[in-house]
């Protein structure tokens, strides 16, 4: 029986109510959702541990198991608390930081989860869900984290209006038989409630991304993996001899968006790392020095915007040849015209760059410099020898008579060359093997040059690329290398020997051999457009949302007619739309109190002594009769007026009038 | 005692006197004592869950003396059967014809002992009977008196041999009331002065059948303001979302809920229902209805956690 006795029953608020069991175990499945990812980003014991604090929760929540005894258990979380920050500071250095700080967060939220008791703790959980999701974004910025990011908000979403009105879950019997039908339908009730809550913040969210002024880059730098994970694309060191297996991939490097027409296909040369050291196997970049080369521009240029996926490398694959460097994100350019940034490329990241594909530059080059592109370690006798019997034509002529070697001497290309011996390699391929990929044909040719007197050195980078819509998309197989030569009075010039073997890799952009990945081939149609549309999605992604910074903003205020719109103005039609937005809450009519209860509050801020909405009266009276005996009276004869007058039948509106002056009259004694 | 309809004033004095009479047989529980009388008062069926020994039989006595009722008492038994119940038609050769036996059902107040060591079928026959107030046998229908009451006991300890009522016929117990052992002082004061058995039988009944009748009249009239109706609501939708709650309300344990707290609050002389009537009697009217998910039995807390969370309007 429960007890009778008029004890005053302890003040519970509405946020200390019980869990509700179903918002409980619904908001743990949300947090483990949002918290999933970092399963590939922490430690496997951290991992193991997260799961097990969640999965304890869960199992005392569904009473599948006994709860440990308070002082237990707050003594093991602190236990774990320590050992997991000590385990993560000994595993990242730091405890601060995207891995360390995100892999400490997770943890401390699942301590979190585990001491849940009420549904404020709920709300907490669900917040610090909201902020691993958030965290996300530090790792990668593409359409999938956006996509889960935006099913964990639903989940967490879901999770709240669960909490929120736990009804939404109404406790049935044992009514087995319609018991799947039901929890359909609560089901789609708790997601409709979600995605009603989701469909009510995006306008604003729309307005707040669309609106909000912007910098004209990036916020923040995007930290670069704290331990070193290769990945693929170009090196600094280029050694055609020891590859005999060149593993393609249809990876994408970075994709290019042009303002106006795109270049042809021939003209895309994107340069990268320039290999000026040969030690007689290898080709390695010489030190570089930043004096800015001197370029002439005839003809029109090129102006398009480059993301560039992340590569871990500083060299921003600039079309040839770069005139305008965008100063705001601080790149360079180097004496062999490579585009270089101060900082590794650690995420995907948008360069706005302009090219000129008709240019000359170089024609006062260093001597110094051409000498060093002259240098030639020994070995490779019986290429030197040939080369050396050119000296006698004009460098022109020396440079035509070293293509005749390729276009005449029976070379194929061929992605699966021999490996070449590690002396005299090139001699091996040049008048043995004849197979091989632009870097031998490159490697070789600038070997001949410098052997005949020709400044000569070797350029990496990608060329061509694949069109899909307005943009192009430039992939690992696209990945280059040729040769550029010193002339006099002409300076550098380009000359790619691969193109006289395979000249419809060059013309196509593509390499179009059966064995390369069939990127433009017309096999695999479906599958190969179906792949064209995501990538083009990503691209759209890419632009309006990663690369989304002030000068997108204006640019789309242009587009949208809006005109110049200046910062100041951004501000306030941002702050005017987003009170628009906040209108229907601040109209929102609230039920005016009745006098009578007005006045009963009145009097609890009269005697100083708040009042639970589920106290009863009589409770109250007691406790305002223990704290104020010597007007116990006059508060009781107030209290019962009042019940009298909510209860009683229908009172007089004078009676409710005398009652609220005598709430008013009363005066606590000092 | 004057049968004839009296004043509000003069009913509760009547009343007020029953209550002082039962005190003096159950010693010490004045608020189990008051919350039957109420319930009784209300026009509901009234189940005792103790332990034996406590005076449920006693108390059950004493209320059919007070109130002035015809009593029967009746001990449930596995192997009872309906008609032992209800009663049944026996031919009777010279006269040619059926002749109807009532059974100890035809009383004013019904003592049901042990209630749930009968079978499913009996339970249902009395159960049924409580419901519709009359007796349908052999294709006649025979009222019950009037008034009509069931005490119903049941010994919650020993669960062996026993068929617990199902929640839909718990349903028809306006209330649940548990006497629980008696405090050190009463108890000696019942060793000294004896048993109530015999005190029981020398009460003299304080009030009629047609006084009790016009006080239901009285209490069925009690105002009920629109915020108390908020407030009986807002508590039987918070049990319906408890979460360790089977079964919440039904919206006949509202309408009881209100009735018993009509009652409680003419017993406390009041022309009008304040919620502390409803918190007083909401832990008897709803703990045997609200039965733990996990555990399958009625439990206090339950209730005691509903008076706790929901605001008063």
């Amino acid at each position: 029986m429960p007890t009778l006795t008029a004890a005053p029953a302890p003040l519970p608020t509405v946020s200390t109510e019980p869990l509700s069991r179903a918002a409980l175990m619904l908001t743990l499945a949300a947090v483990a959702l949002c918290v999933l990812p970092y399963v590939t980003r922490m430690p496997w014991w951290a991992s193991v541990v997260t799961g097990l604090l969640l999965a304890y929760r869960a199992a005392v929540g569904l009473g599948r198991l006994r709860p440990l005894p308070a002082a237990v258990q707050t003594s093991m979380l602190a236990l774990i608390a320590v050992g997991a920050s000590l385990g993560l500071w000994s595993n990242f250095g730091t405890l601060s930081g995207r891995d360390g700080g995100g892999a400490i967060f997770v943890m401390l939220l699942a301590l979190k989860a585990v001491e849940t008791h009420n549904r404020r703790d709920l709300y907490v959980l669900a917040l610090l869900g909201f902020f691993v999701t958030i965290t996300h974004f530090f790792f990668a910025q593409d359409t999938l984290t956006a996509a889960y990011a935006l099913l964990s908000i639903a989940a967490l979403c879901a999770s709240i209006a669960l909490t929120e009105r736990p009804s939404l879950w109404p406790v049935r019997a044992d009514s087995n038989a319609h018991l799947g039908q039901d929890n359909l339908n609560v089901r789609s009730a708790v997601l409709t409630s979600a995605g009603k809550l989701l469909l009510q913040a995006l306008p604003l969210a729309v307005a707040l991304f669309v609106l909000f002024p912007r910098p004209n880059g990036p916020l923040w730098q995007m930290p670069v993996a704290s331990k070193g994970t290769s990945t693929s694309g170009l090196s600094d060191t280029v050694n055609p001899g020891s590859i005999s297996n060149l593993a393609t991939s249809d990876e994408v490097a970075f994709r290019a968006q042009f303002d106006g027409p795109t270049p042809p296909p021939y003209a895309l040369y994107w340069r990268g790392p320039v290999m000026e050291q040969f030690d007689g196997n290898a080709w390695r970049m010489a030190p570089q020095f930043r004096v800015a080369p001197q370029i002439q521009v005839s003809g029109a240029s090129y102006n398009y915007t480059l993301t560039a996926e992340a590569s871990n490398q500083s060299w921003v694959l600039a079309l040839d040849a770069p005139t305008n460097i965008d100063p705001a994100a601080g790149l360079r350019i180097t004496r062999s015209m490579q585009v270089i940034k101060p900082s590794l490329i650690g995420s995907r990241t948008l360069f706005k760059l302009s090219a000129a594909p008709n240019y000359r530059y170089g024609l006062t080059e260093d001597p110094y410099l051409l000498q060093y592109n002259l240098a030639l370690p020994g070995g490779n006798p019986r290429l030197r020898e040939l080369a050396q019997s050119w000296k006698t034509q004009s460098p022109l002529g020396r440079v035509r008579a070293g293509l005749n070697v390729f276009r005449h001497g029976g070379f194929a290309y061929t992605l699966k060359p021999p490996l070449l011996p590690p002396t005299n390699g090139l001699d091996f391929f040049v008048f043995n093997s004849k197979r091989g990929f632009c870097e031998h044909y490159a490697s070789a040719f600038a070997f001949m040059m410098r052997a005949a007197g020709v400044p000569a050195r070797l350029v990496t980078g990608y060329q061509g690329a694949e069109a899909n819509g307005n943009y192009l998309i430039v992939r690992q197989a696209n990945a280059h290398a040729w040769t550029e030569v010193w002339i006099e009075g002409e300076g550098w010039i380009r000359v790619d020997p691969t193109a006289t073997v395979s000249p419809e890799r060059i013309r196509n952009g593509t390499s179009s051999l059966p064995d390369a990945p069939g990127l433009a081939a017309g096999d695999d149609a479906p599958f190969q457009s179906l792949r064209l549309r995501i990538d083009a999605l990503q691209n759209l992604w890419n632009t309006w949302v990663i690369g989304y910074d002030g000068a997108q903003q204006q640019l789309l205020f242009k587009k949208l007619g809006l005109g110049d719109f200046g910062s100041l103005k951004l501000v306030l039609f941002s702050i005017a739309l987003i009170a628009l937005a906040a209108l229907p809450l601040l109209l929102r009519r609230r039920p005016k109190p009745e006098p009578l209860v007005a006045a009963y509050h009145l009097l609890s801020l009269r005697l100083r002594l708040p009042r639970a909405p589920q106290e009863s009266a009589a409770d109250y009276l007691t406790r305002a009769a223990q704290v104020y005996p010597d007007q116990a009276g006059e508060i009781a004869s107030l209290i019962q007026r009042y019940q009298t007058l909510r209860y009683g039948p229908a009172p007089s509106e004078t009676a409710v009038h005398e009652y609220v002056s005598a709430v008013r009259g009363f005066r606590l004694k000092k | 005692m004057t049968a004839s309809p009296a004043s509000a004033a003069d009913t509760r004095l009547l009343a007020t006197a029953a209550l002082a009479q039962l005190d003096q047989i159950i010693l010490g529980k004045p608020q189990q004592v008051r919350l039957s009388l109420a319930c009784l008062l209300a026009g509901g069926h009234l189940l005792l869950e103790d332990v034996p020994g406590v005076g449920k039989t006693t108390l059950a006595q004493a209320l059919a003396a007070t109130l002035g009722l015809e009593f029967a008492r009746i001990q449930f038994t596995s192997d009872l059967l309906p008609a032992d119940l209800l009663g049944v038609s026996i031919y009777e050769p010279d006269k040619r014809e059926f002749r109807f036996h009532e059974g100890p059902i035809f009383t004013q107040l019904l003592l049901a002992d042990e209630v749930n060591r009968a079978t499913p079928k009996t339970q249902s026959a009395l159960l049924e009977a409580m419901e519709e107030r009359h007796v349908s046998e052999g294709g006649v229908t025979r009222p019950l008196p009037a008034p009509f009451f069931v005490i119903a006991t049941q010994n919650p300890a020993s669960q062996l041999g026993t068929f617990a009522l199902p929640e839909a016929q718990l349903d028809r117990f306006l209330m649940t009331v548990s006497l629980g052992y008696p405090d050190p002082r009463a108890e000696r004061e019942l060793m000294l002065t004896g048993g109530r058995r015999d005190a029981v039988r020398g009460l003299h009944s304080v009030l009629t059948p047609a006084t009790l009748n016009e006080i239901h009249h009285q209490v069925a009239s009690l105002h009920i303001s629109p915020a108390l109706a908020d407030y009986a609501l807002a508590l039987v939708t918070a049990s319906r979302q408890h979460s360790d709650v089977q079964m919440g309300l039904s919206p006949r344990a509202a309408l009881g809920l209100l009735a018993a707290a009509r009652a409680w609050a003419w017993l406390a002389g009041r022309d009008h229902v304040q919620p502390e009537d409803v918190q007083a009697v909401f832990g008897s009217v709803a703990s045997h209805r609200l039965l733990g998910r996990s555990s399958g039995v009625g439990s206090p807390e339950v209730a005691t956690q509903l008076l706790a969370s929901v605001p008063i309007p």
